[in-house]
């Protein structure tokens, strides 16, 4: 048994400044090839420019980030439609695959909303964030929360963390949550829009 | 295209599945016809589902990242509709392979061939279903929609009875002569596909509106796809099954009126009418995967 009952990832969007050193920690850690990127950070971006009738010109733009890897979630459609099992919830709760059993047919990476499972050119096999399993089992944090230089990204227990900072993971440009039950607090950025209500768009689509 | 393989082994399943149901369908309509009869109806088609299944199971397998651990895709039969897929899949290839050799070396009562017959077109059906909800995942509102398993069952009833039609039409051609038996699943199966073609293009409006009135963006997304960036690939899909059934319906009636034996009269139109259906399928099918999109950031 692990420590945890079900690790998960807590965010705070308005401390985000959109570095994307997570990102760069994780790909460093897990040494990642091109084209994987287990941890991302989507930049959301709304609002218009206006020219008043004196001729000045206002604004009301808004941007915020999302770092996002694997929820590991409570409800996890890799797992649950992934053929081989080799997609599975292990100690701690964290979704890892068995790269001994998977065939690599990418329908986990088809299913799931957040685009953890990616195609490991190199094993032919899926990959994807496994929380740094081996960081928990020493008692460190996760390479991504260790790297956030505005402590904006931590983990913790999922239910404790809920407890202190509620429940909130439906979000743009993320889907709603109870499709999959991400385990993910996001503390909302002032301007944040519900999922599916967004009136702003994804302004970095090429880097997720 | 990594989808390639699954438009080609998903075509080519649901035909095989298709042309066994439809020869099991004329089969039920055969009596009074004589065996040898009977036999020159089977032969050509059961030649034809077998191999193409075969070559679509093959196909999925070149998919794979490790086409050589495909063995492991049974691993989670009960929970994963691929794994259902793929067990389904199994099953109606031994099935059809042991009742198509033993329609051939004539083994067993004509009863118990029958009863083999059955439950491989069962397992054939449950194929088709379970290949429906592999794409019916809840993250694609564009598949997660009983659009998916009509579509599907409607791909198989055309292009398995279309098939069926052209195998016999060739034959007929190569091997002419009286033989009213082949005639009569000639006109049936025709009238089977040409009504199957009509349904397919009577639900694509049927289908839009659906994804026009859904809420979720990413359907939205999916609607602006087919209509906007891929229109001509949806008319010209529509145009070719509609041609298709027209040519059927035509060659059925000019060979009725010109009191010809079908079989021999219909090959040439039965050939380009088959030709167009499965062009028609072929390019709907691209444009299911093409228009896929997911919640969330397919949305955006």
């Amino acid at each position: 048994m692990g420590a945890y009952k079900q690790l998960a990832f807590l965010f705070d969007q308005s401390k985000c400044t959109g570095c994307k050193a997570c990102q760069v920690a994780c790909k460093d850690k897990h040494d990642l090839p091109v084209g994987q990127t287990w941890r991302r950070v989507p930049e959301y971006s709304g609002g218009q420019w206006r020219i008043g009738v004196d001729g000045a010109v206002t604004h009301d733009i808004w941007t915020y980030y999302t770092s996002l890897s694997c929820n590991h979630c409570d409800d996890p459609i890799c797992v649950e439609v992934c053929p081989s099992t080799a997609m599975h919830k292990g100690e701690n709760g964290i979704v890892s695959v068995d790269p001994a059993l998977c065939i690599g047919c990418k329908y986990c990476a088809m299913a799931c909303p957040y685009d953890a499972p990616q195609f490991d050119e190199a094993t032919r096999t899926m990959s994807k964030c496994d929380f740094c399993a081996d960081r928990i089992t020493k008692g460190k944090r996760p390479a991504c929360v260790a790297a956030c230089p505005m402590c904006a990204l931590d983990f913790g227990e999922a239910e404790e963390l809920r407890a202190k900072y509620g429940d909130e993971a439906s979000l743009e440009p993320l889907p709603e949550q109870s499709v999959t039950r991400p385990n993910l607090v996001i503390l909302p950025h002032p301007k944040a829009q519900p999922s599916g209500h967004g009136t702003g768009h994804l302004a970095n689509p090429t880097e997720i | 295209m990594h989808e390639f393989y699954l438009v080609v082994f998903t075509l080519t399943a649901q035909l095989a599945v298709g042309a066994f149901v439809a020869l099991g369908l004329v089969q039920v309509f055969a009596h009074g016809a004589a065996a040898g009869e009977r036999d020159r109806v089977n032969g050509p088609a059961l030649t034809l589902a077998g191999p193409l299944l075969v070559l679509g199971l093959a196909v999925s397998a070149m998919h794979l990242g490790s086409p050589l651990r495909a063995a492991n895709s049974l691993l989670h039969v009960g929970t994963s509709w691929l794994s259902a897929e793929i067990a389904l899949g199994l099953c109606f290839l031994v099935l059809g392979g042991v009742f198509a050799v033993a329609e051939w070396c004539k083994w067993g009562r004509p009863g118990s061939r029958t009863a083999l017959a059955v439950v491989a077109a069962l397992s054939g059906l449950g194929l088709v279903w379970a290949m429906s909800q592999v794409y019916s995942l809840r993250t694609v509102p564009a598949w997660a929609t009983p659009f998916t398993p009509v579509n599907f069952f409607l791909t198989t009833l055309l292009l398995g009875s279309v098939a069926v039609v052209a195998s016999l039409a060739t034959s007929a051609h190569v091997t002419p002569g009286e033989n009213a038996f082949r005639d009569r699943s000639v006109l049936w199966l025709s009238l089977i596909a040409a009504a199957a073609a009509v349904a397919t293009i009577a639900v694509q409006p049927a289908y839009l509106a659906y994804l026009t009135d859904h809420p979720d963006a990413a359907a939205q997304v999916s609607m602006d796809l087919l209509t906007v960036t891929y229109w001509p690939a949806l008319v010209g899909s529509q145009v070719m099954l509609g041609a298709g059934a027209l040519l059927l319906l035509f060659a059925l009636v000019q060979a009725f009126a010109a009191r010809r034996r079908q079989g021999t009269a219909l090959t040439w139109p039965v050939l380009v009418a088959t030709g167009l259906i499965v062009a028609g399928e072929l390019v709907l099918r691209i444009l299911f995967y093409a228009t896929m999109t997911r919640i969330g950031f397919g949305g955006q």
